[in-house]
């Protein structure tokens, strides 16, 4: 069952979600003449519950941002999870630079995302990150909530990129 | 005044209103005469729709003016009437006159004087019948109207006390009539100036209409049990009141002032509305001289809308009088909106859910249970794991190498890293039973349940076969555990689901039902509605979700399946404002530090629905024990454990409606007592449901069944001699059509009611099957006076050109027998358009809402009128007052707020909406 679902997997990452702009053909391209950087990166954080309503990816910078996301987060009736939560961005954005990579919001429980790795790799300006998106399996019950999965990413400053690939999907950066 | 467009200079038209009274015939003739250049001509009789009236006192100064804004003066109307009328606050030489009209605004008979209220009387109003007013000018929304307002509805009873109103600043008001007899209906302008639509619908009206106030902006008739000249004020952060609103708060008494928390307000009557018009005293005195206490009242939600009207207020309510009932001490309680909104505190007054013995279980099958959450703790009976598959389930605790099910229904999280876990049983079981009363928490629907935790659903979302064995399981019969529970659920409570089918489940799901067992599943949230299962299975109750405002929630399925709705929370919203979304709150895990912590949490979804459900029948299980999955179908089919919102009976939105926890456990306390157990479930629906008869005396309705069970008409009976029904044709069984008729001759003027029974038995048992009855209003009437009619215009267009040809007006005509005749000579041989309608706020436009319109030869199925050289056309045109309130059939809010519709026309398209009549060319567009 476990190998079926695999390949079950990989097939709807190819085919569904918002497809924006397909990259394989450019990226072998792009690699024909530019060199290929391992860009290391963190999942700071993941939650089914991020009240974002569209897929995207959002840099978290300002102080404003911060609170904005971590409201978005807090499912909780908890103020201490708050402070955790800051902490632990504050403590990431020594080094890294922050990202909210948003799913939108879906029907059930069964989505999410799959992290094969803690290294990307860039080509002129555009980072390609080990990250798919997960669906429901076809035929499978799921529970009937309504989910927003999201990541909050750490991506190492140094890096300068314009756009983000994850899972054949490039996403243009919003501020 | 010129309608519409430029007019030529001079109209040449001859236009008459014959003017007759039904009660002399005698006719008066109003004719304007001009010099034909032909002899072609229109002429005919224009038919206004039965039951329309007209506000006695217009701002359309070409019609006869009588005074109606005092009790003294109402004017009297019959029952299910529909009336145009214009009401404004303010003089109306405050609004601008629009653009393209040549109308003077100081000829406005309201140009320097207000008409703040419109009293009307009506006699043998009926309980139940619902009272609608649209606001057609109404500010709520930006228009380009030339009137803007705001106009609210009061209805009083005999001795002039305040019995309902509606005091909405949005489109729509509705109140219905507590019980049978003479009311006063009061409109008030509020703010501004606008047209109205006041109608009277019978009780038990079987159209779609008759849930305007439910599906709407509007809203139902608010409880008047709150102390006068009192009102709770949240003031806002800076507290700033102007000059004004001090010296009309100088002397009330403020309990602590200043300070960031509601306070109480007191204030005399004469303070609580700032006269600004000599017919307001007057209706103010008037009412406060035929009874204060109604005058106060009325001057204290005067006061109300004011004050929330101001910037400087966050919240303003009446000081309601509140009766004791039963709070749970959890502090996380009062953000527990959802249960308020299913009357549940009413319900724990007469019942926690604790049961005199033994246990209530509810099987929660789901991803399992935190078992060691403080508000589940002790609620938690055991349970099993039956995900089979080893990498769904990840927590490696079974024996068996060929199956990973377990007796530990422990939820180790379905997520895949820290924090990515939904916690879902956790929340659901919170849901149906947390610990009560504890103060920790939250509040369970019921404080008795035990839950009964499965687990199915893990990583990867689960298998039928996997919750198949779970529904066995709870249900004590043999499954792949190879055990049963010592005792078996009594309510399985499924917040899951997927689009496909077997027919192994179904007949699982009907084994189920056999036992008795009460199966609860979620509808699904897709938005759609495409058959989800289980929820869309037979014996197993589908729940839809709704919003704070009971509305359907926006992600909530629909269709065909739906048995009842219930909260299931809308994260996009805080419409209670209180800060947090409007999710349902419920227990949770929290697992940012890699430990499992308990927590309370908002989600959304049908999932979050199906265990108030299953809560509530454990309510009732606790009262009523021998409650079984057949009975509550039947007291869901009779309406038994819901508010019928949305359509009458049951639709696709709401099933048979959102759920009541009173009214079910008041249904489970009869039971116990041995009261009448819920008919059998024949759905016999007669077509229509009601009748309201005024001039017509004949009509046909049709009697078909679309319930499970088979039924025949056995008889038919009347229960008025002046009523009759007839077979006429059918389907089977006695069931069809039947024509059913009024004989008038005996009768003395007044309102009548009627029934006509089906009486109908069991083709399978013979039992006696509860009857279906039509309902049959019959109004009889000696009086005109609602048979006045605003001066109609007629206007030709050219149907090439959309120029104006002519328009006539005549002067203010009584009816005879809702008709007026026309005659429009002088006019060339061609092809014409024909319009007529009323301009009862004197702006220029025929034809707009809340005026009566009629087109040739009817509204939605225009036609040019061929007029040859020197013929003369003879037409029959109907009209009536153009409203939402006449012609919605859906239920849904965007449609009640349509502000205008369309008309095609090849190749030129006819707009009719609230600025009146245009008309578009193609070419043009």
């Amino acid at each position: 069952m476990s190998e079926r679902r695999q390949v079950s997997k990989k097939r709807q990452s190819t085919i569904g979600f918002l497809r924006q702009i397909l990259l394989p053909g450019i990226l072998l391209s792009a690699s024909a003449c530019s060199s290929q950087q391992n860009v290391n990166f963190s999942v700071i954080q993941e939650s089914k519950q991020c009240r974002e309503l569209s897929a995207k990816i959002a840099r978290i910078s300002s102080v404003q941002d911060k609170a904005q996301i971590i409201k978005k987060l807090n499912r909780f009736s908890d103020d201490k999870k708050q402070e955790h939560l800051l902490k632990l961005l504050e403590q990431h954005a020594i080094n890294e630079q922050l990202f909210l990579l948003s799913q939108g919001q879906k029907s059930s429980a069964g989505y999410g995302f799959n992290v094969t790795a803690k290294t990307g790799s860039i080509i002129d300006k555009t980072l390609t990150l080990p990250i798919t998106f997960t669906y429901p399996e076809p035929g499978s019950m799921q529970a009937q909530v309504m989910t927003s999965p999201c990541l909050i990413l750490g991506i190492d400053s140094k890096v300068q990129f314009e756009h983000i690939v994850i899972d054949n999907l490039e996403f243009t950066i919003s501020n | 005044m010129h309608y519409k467009t430029k007019f030529y200079p001079i109209l040449i038209c001859v236009f008459f209103l014959n003017a007759c009274s039904s009660d002399t015939n005698e006719k008066e003739e109003t004719q304007i005469t001009f010099e034909p250049n032909t002899q072609s001509a229109i002429k005919g009789t224009i038919r206004l729709t039965a039951n329309l009236a007209t506000d006695s006192d217009l701002n359309d100064i070409n019609t006869v003016s009588v005074n109606n804004s005092l009790f003294s003066s109402a004017q009297e109307i019959e029952n299910f009437v529909t009336i145009q009328g214009f009401a404004t606050k303010v003089n109306t030489s405050e609004f601008e006159i629009l653009e393209g009209t040549e109308s003077e605004r100081k000829d406005d008979r309201f140009y320097s004087s207000t008409d703040e209220y419109d009293v009307y009387h009506a006699q043998f109003l009926q309980e139940g019948q619902t009272i609608y007013l649209q606001t057609v000018n109404s500010n709520y929304y930006e228009s380009d109207d030339a009137f803007s307002g705001d106009v609210d509805l009061h209805i009083f009873d005999s001795n002039y006390q305040i019995v309902g109103y509606s005091d909405n600043i949005t489109e729509y008001d509705s109140v219905t009539i507590p019980s049978d007899g003479e009311f006063y209906i009061r409109v008030r302008a509020f703010s501004g100036a606008s047209k109205y639509v006041l109608k009277l619908l019978p009780s038990n009206n079987s159209s779609d209409q008759s849930k305007l106030a439910q599906s709407s902006s509007a809203t139902k008739t608010k409880g008047l049990d709150f102390v006068p000249n009192q009102l709770i004020i949240q003031f806002s952060e800076q507290n700033i009141l102007n000059q004004a609103q001090q010296q009309e708060f100088i002397s009330a008494s403020f309990k602590h002032p200043g300070k960031r928390r509601p306070t109480l307000v007191k204030f005399s009557d004469t303070q609580a509305a700032s006269v600004n018009s000599s017919k307001q005293l007057e209706a103010m005195s008037e009412l406060a001289s035929l009874n204060q206490s109604s005058h106060e009242k009325v001057m204290t939600l005067l006061k109300l809308k004011t004050l929330q009207a101001l910037s400087q207020t966050e919240h303003v309510s009446l000081n309601f009088i509140r009766k004791a009932l039963l709070t749970p001490s959890d502090t996380l309680f009062k953000d527990q909106w959802h249960y308020n909104n299913m009357n549940l505190t009413q319900a724990w007054d007469i019942t926690t859910g604790i049961p005199e013995s033994g246990n209530i279980i509810v099987a929660v099958i789901d991803t399992g249970i935190f078992s060691n959450h403080k508000d589940l703790i002790n609620q938690l009976v055991d349970g099993y794991d039956f995900i089979s598959d080893s990498l769904n389930s990840k927590d490696n605790d079974s024996a068996s190498s060929l199956s990973d099910i377990d007796a530990n229904p422990e939820d180790p999280g379905d997520g895949t890293d820290i924090s990515s876990s939904s916690w879902h049983g956790t929340h659901v079981a919170g849901i149906i039973a947390a610990e009560t009363n504890n103060e920790y928490g939250i509040a369970g629907v019921s404080w008795g349940a035990k839950i009964m935790p499965l687990r199915v659903l893990g990583t990867f979302g689960g298998t039928s076969y996997d919750i198949m064995q779970a529904v066995r399981y709870a249900a004590g019969i043999e499954n792949d555990s190879g055990s049963i529970p010592s005792q078996s659920a009594d309510i399985i409570n499924l917040s899951l689901g997927g689009p496909g089918s077997s027919p192994a489940e179904q007949a699982l799901f009907s084994e189920i039902h056999d036992l008795g067992i009460i199966v609860v599943a979620a509808a699904g949230n897709e938005s759609s509605s495409q058959l989800f299962y289980p929820a869309s299975y037979n014996d197993v109750i589908s729940v839809s979700a709704l919003d704070l405002n009971s509305n359907l929630a926006p992600y909530s399925n629909f269709g065909t399946a739906i048995d009842i709705a219930a909260p299931g929370g809308d994260l996009s919203s805080d419409n209670d404002r209180n800060g947090d979304a409007d999710g349902v709150l419920s227990t949770l895990v929290e697992d940012s530090n890699g430990q499992k912590n308990a927590t309370f949490a908002y989600y959304q979804g049908t999932s979050m629905a199906a265990p108030h459900i299953s809560g509530m029948f454990a309510l009732m299980k606790a009262v009523y024990p021998e409650l079984d999955a057949k009975t509550v179908d039947n007291l869901l089919a009779n309406n038994l454990l819901t508010n019928d919102i949305g359509s009458i009976g049951r639709d696709d939105l709401y099933g048979f409606g959102s759920a009541n926890a009173l009214k079910a456990v008041q249904q489970a306390i009869s039971l116990k007592d041995n009261g009448p157990p819920p008919q059998p479930v024949f759905s016999i629906k007669t077509s229509p449901s009601s009748l309201s008869f005024y001039n017509a005396t004949e009509a046909v309705i049709t009697i078909k069944n679309e319930g499970t069970g088979s039924a025949q008409v056995s008889s038919v009976l009347s229960n008025a001699a002046w009523l009759s029904a007839n077979y006429t044709e059918g389907i089977e069984n006695g069931l069809g059509s039947y024509l059913v008729q009024v004989d008038k001759s005996e009768l003395q003027a007044g309102a009548y009611n009627g029934e006509i029974s089906f009486e109908l038995t069991s083709i399978d048992t013979e039992e006696v099957i509860s009857p279906a009855t039509v309902i049959v209003n019959l109004q009889i009437t000696e009086f005109s006076a609602s048979s006045k009619i605003a001066e109609l215009v007629v206007v030709i267009f050219d149907s090439e050109t959309f120029e104006v040809v002519k328009s006539a007006n005549g002067s203010y005509s009584e009816l005879d027998n809702g008709t007026v005749s026309f005659n429009i000579d002088g006019l060339n041989a061609g092809n014409y358009f024909l319009y007529t309608g009323t301009d009862i706020d004197y702006d220029g436009y025929i034809c707009q809402y809340g005026e009566a319109c009629g087109i040739y030869p009817s509204i939605g199925n225009i036609k040019p009128i061929s007029l040859g050289d020197n013929s003369t056309v003879d037409l029959n045109i109907s009209a009536y007052i153009l409203s939402p309130l006449n012609t919605l059939t859906q239920t849904k809010t965007k449609d009640a707020q349509k502000s205008s519709y369309e008309i095609s026309l090849k190749p030129k398209t006819v707009i009719v909406n609230k600025q009146g009549i245009s008309i578009r060319t193609e070419k043009n567009e």
